[in-house]
């Protein structure tokens, strides 16, 4: 956090209007896309795909829209703080509630569903 | 003002601006928000006990197009803020106008979609799915309505006679910046609620 | 237009109710926040000594057991939102523009609605004790004691809109916090130089910005699931209790270190000026702040350890838990390095801050205890946990708070609170503390759970209990000491002068109190220890040029203004729907004003 340099503001990033349009049909197709592979039959592939892509869509709005790129790292630091933290106990509570034997209160047959996050993270990490 | 005023209070530390700087931190904070909403939502997914269930519900393809609704505001967003910046003011008031209109029909887009899973027996009462879904997606929602208002009062301040005042590129980015994320929510809420099939 | 001139501020000292209702000022809004945090320290105390007074005999019956539970869950909400956390806002408010060589916070007028949002939460949780009851299901209310079915009533809708008032008000007031640190440091101030005050303070304010959403979402869930028939946290329709528990203490470890952070932060500035010696090992004591903080996200499960957790889960919290104890050890390592080889002056504020290192040592050797699940199953609930609470939050929190207030006090006022009270007061709350809570280990030990409101002879409990409830009433009687320590101080002269304990950092370099503008002319910062620097180099700060205009930000009623709208919306959601479209017509009326008042 100890940016000292006086990192003068950038105005604005390089991109032009041009460029802003590029980048939204690539959003676009990148939708198109994600739309079609939920449509595919793609076994155990299709949630990391999926999480792939609109994670790359994610990282494309921040980056260049947001301009997160071209601002001050500080920025960046406190953005990524957010959005990893938020990631971690996402993770973290999905793992917590796979393992949690007092889901039987439920009454919730695993094989109609059960906890998503018992199939998820059961599935891909084997645990 | 005399000269020996103030060079303190136009440099900051870091050389962001303040309300820059805030908008950031405050999104990190948003971060933490959505991310227990979805993490509700997905430790629930599975768990009603009566139906419907969200695959007898979910209109992926007309979800898919308010989708790419609020995809287009966001290049809109960012088109209204090159304007701002480059000092093109009619580029600027078009694109705000633009996403705004734009923002107003993915707001359309989900009044109608609720209005249909109510006729379908989904009530916020009904399950688990119910109840998960309309808080994390009305929240949502909430956030494209107040950045809606955000925009319209940005609009209306930038028809007076000064427009925005010097400011007027700095104050569109903050507000673009909000408008993305809430952008960027909905790109993670798409694939998990309406992409992943449950 | 507000300009102040640096010979006019002095004599200027406006305090008019209207001038403390309009002010935008970081000094004024700190001494608001303080005295209501103290006056809500003195309503917490009286609730706990009405808890006391309950358990001092077997079978006591002063209180029956509903208005019981309602005290120590209002005790426990009182004391940690509206006590402990409005006191830290108010040395944060105070001092991060005067240790930082800043002239205001990032955001002034946002900083005034900080406060009033507030006070009108704080107002709304105590006024459920007149609207048909006080919230009873425990500072964390579990469900399903906090459902429609056991929680009949209003009490506990006045929890949640109270809570989510309460973290909006905070939420606001550590952006601006954060922002203020990281971005209007005066020159020379680096990160690295910031008192470690200024770091701890960063810390809670990022704890909070990153904590707080989880607890509206779950406070949130909670509100719908009593208003709007949602099942979020009840089992008859597939939600889950549990899941309140995660979201609570996600939110709820992390509140605990920005109770403790604060007050590690003030002892940190009294040891070394007391010692006269730079504080050892900066970068470390600053390192294991922030070690603290980034494990305190990955613990809060060990508050959970008895509902069923599964095995790998337990030994990662259970880990993760012990591990906190390391960055812990280090700063209590640093606090002992610095006292040691030190002049050591004891001051009432010296007094204070070494008995934070002891009684929070305490404190946390028994947090280690049950970070041990098998341990943990043992204590959980019982009056050890209470016991391990209080040693943290009163031992270290309260004490370090106390440590401030004698320290800095010249500062605020000019004036110098009276050492001789100030040890009695010290003493008589050091005694009444450790009697009142170090029984309560034993308490726990032989089996008194927590939250009983009344209990049978024969246990073994009558002794220790009598001895905690006399405890208590001399800690109550050492805060009575400090009160009239403090009326009796105000009646003085300032006598107090820039600098009187020869502090390092900069706020001892202006004038006490510190005039409207804070610093004649912004210092510029050498070294860690800016003052002694200064002082050991013959360094003089400039003069102020004559002509010394300074801009201030004028003062405003749009933040009371907006302070009073969301009240209504928040008494909106207790009563009728009408009175909430009231509050957001009020909040949109203040945002217009605000938006289009001049500030220059
Ligand atoms: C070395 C550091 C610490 C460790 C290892 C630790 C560990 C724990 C554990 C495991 C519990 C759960 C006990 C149970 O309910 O069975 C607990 C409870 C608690 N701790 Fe700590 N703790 C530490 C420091 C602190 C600090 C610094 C504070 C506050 C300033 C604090 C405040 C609390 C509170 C308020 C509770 C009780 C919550 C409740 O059940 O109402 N702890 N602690
Ligand atoms: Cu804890």
């Amino acid at each position: 956090m100890s940016t000292e340099a006086q990192t003068t503001e950038s105005h604005g990033s390089p991109l032009t209007p041009r460029d802003y349009i590029k980048i939204g049909l690539i959003l676009t197709v990148i939708t198109i896309v994600e739309l079609i592979a939920s449509y595919v039959e793609l076994g155990a592939l299709l949630i990391p795909i999926l999480l792939f892509l609109s994670l790359v869509k994610f990282v494309a709005v921040v980056a260049l829209f947001m301009h997160l790129k071209y601002e001050a790292r500080i920025l960046t630091q406190m953005f990524v703080m957010g959005a990893v933290l938020a990631t971690c106990i996402l993770i973290g509570l999905l793992y917590l509630f796979r393992n949690d034997p007092t889901d039987a209160l439920g009454g919730v047959d695993p094989a109609s569903g059960g906890h998503a996050a018992r199939i998820w993270i059961g599935h891909y990490l084997h645990i | 003002m005399s000269e020996a005023v103030t060079h303190a209070e136009h440099h900051t530390s870091t050389g962001v601006d303040n309300r820059m700087l805030m908008m950031w931190i405050f999104l990190a904070s948003e971060c933490l928000f959505f991310g227990s909403l979805i993490s509700t939502y997905l430790i629930y997914q599975g768990e009603s006990l009566v139906g419907p269930l969200p695959g007898e519900l979910l209109n992926i393809p007309i979800t898919s197009a308010s989708t790419f609704v609020l995809l287009m505001s966001s290049v809109t967003m960012v088109l209204a803020v090159y304007g701002a910046q480059h000092k093109e003011f009619l580029m600027m008031k078009l694109n705000l106008l633009a996403t705004i209109i734009l923002g107003t029909i993915f707001l359309g887009f989900q009044v109608v979609e609720f209005t249909e899973f109510v006729h379908h027996g989904l009530l916020l009462s009904t399950n688990q799915f119910g109840s998960s879904f309309y808080l994390l997606t009305g929240l949502h929602g909430t956030h494209v309505g107040i950045g809606v208002i955000y925009l319209i009062s940005l609009l209306i301040g930038s028809s007076r006679r000064n427009g925005l005042g010097k400011d007027a590129g700095l104050n569109l980015e903050i507000a673009g910046l909000y408008w993305h994320f809430v952008d960027i929510v909905w790109i993670v809420i798409f694939t998990i609620i309406y992409l992943i099939p449950s | 237009m507000a300009t102040a001139t640096t010979s006019m501020s002095q004599s200027h000292q406006k305090s008019g109710v209207w001038d403390w209702l309009t002010t935008v000022d970081h000094k004024k809004i700190g001494v608001l926040y303080g005295v209501s945090g103290f006056s809500f320290l003195l309503l917490g105390g009286i609730e706990a000594l009405l808890i006391r007074t309950q358990l001092a005999v077997p079978n006591g019956t002063v209180l029956d057991a509903e208005l019981y539970n309602q005290l120590f869950t209002m005790h426990a909400l009182t004391m940690i939102f509206m006590a402990i956390m409005p006191m830290g806002a108010s040395f944060f408010n105070y001092f991060i523009p005067l240790m930082i060589g800043a002239r205001d916070v990032a955001f002034p007028r946002l900083n005034a609605l900080s406060y009033w949002i507030f006070l009108s939460g704080a107002l709304i949780l105590t006024s459920s004790f007149i609207f048909g009851g006080a919230p009873d299901g425990g500072w964390f209310a579990y469900a399903p004691l906090s459902s429609e079915d056991y929680a009949v009533g209003r009490a506990m809708d006045f929890y949640t809109v109270g809570l989510v008032v309460l973290g909006l008000s905070s939420l606001m007031a550590s952006l601006n916090f954060a922002v203020t640190i990281i971005n209007m440091r005066a020159p020379g101030m680096t990160m690295m130089r910031l008192p470690v005050f200024m770091w701890m303070t960063i810390v809670v304010n990022f704890l909070l910005i990153l904590s707080l959403p989880v607890i509206t979402v779950a406070l949130a869930q909670l509100y719908f699931d009593r208003n709007f028939a949602t099942n979020f946290f009840s089992p008859a329709q597939g939600g889950d209790p549990i899941l309140w528990q995660h979201l609570f203490w996600v939110f709820g470890h992390p509140e605990v270190y920005v109770l403790i952070l604060p007050s590690m932060g003030i002892i940190s500035e009294v040891l070394p000026v007391f010692s006269r010696k730079p504080l050892f090992g900066y970068a470390a004591i600053v390192f294991a702040g922030v070690a603290i903080a980034v494990l305190g996200f990955a613990v809060w499960s060990h508050h959970m350890f008895t509902t069923g957790l599964d095995t790998v889960p337990k030994i990662v919290f259970s880990a993760s838990t012990m591990a906190i104890g390391v960055p812990t050890g280090i700063k209590i390592f640093n606090w002992l390095g610095t006292m040691y080889g030190g002049q050591i002056r004891f001051t009432t504020a010296m007094y204070f801050s070494v008995s934070f290192i002891a009684l929070f040592t305490i404190g946390g050797i028994s947090g280690v205890m049950h970070g041990s699940p098998p341990i943990d199953t043992q204590q959980q609930d019982t009056y050890f946990i209470v016991a391990h609470l209080h040693y943290v939050l009163f031992g270290g929190a309260i004490m370090g708070i106390f440590a401030g207030i004698y320290y800095w006090f010249p500062k605020m006022t000019g004036r110098f609170l009276n050492e001789t009270l100030g040890k009695i007061n010290f003493w008589l709350m050091f005694f009444g503390m450790n009697l009142t809570f170090f029984p309560m280990h034993f308490l726990g030990l032989s089996g008194m759970p927590r939250r009983v409101y009344t209990y049978d002879s024969g246990f073994g409990w009558d002794a220790w209990n009598m001895v905690a409830t006399i405890g208590s009433y001399i800690l109550a009687f050492g805060i009575l000491i400090f009160l009239f320590n403090f009326f009796k101080t105000m009646r003085q002269e300032p006598t107090a002068g820039n600098n009187p304990w020869d502090g390092a950092t900069l706020e001892w370099a202006t004038s006490s109190p510190p005039p409207e503008h804070d610093f004649d002319v912004i210092p510029e910062v050498r070294d860690r220890d800016p003052l002694w620097y200064d002082r050991d180099n013959n360094i003089q700060q400039p003069e102020p040029p004559e002509e010394n205009h300074i801009h201030l930000p004028p003062p405003s009623y749009m933040p009371l203004i907006m302070g009073f709208g969301v009240a209504l919306i928040g008494i909106g959601a207790l009563s009728h729907l009408a009175m909430t479209g009231l509050g957001v017509a009020v909040v949109i009326y203040s945002i217009w004003g605000w938006v289009l008042e001049p500030i220059d």
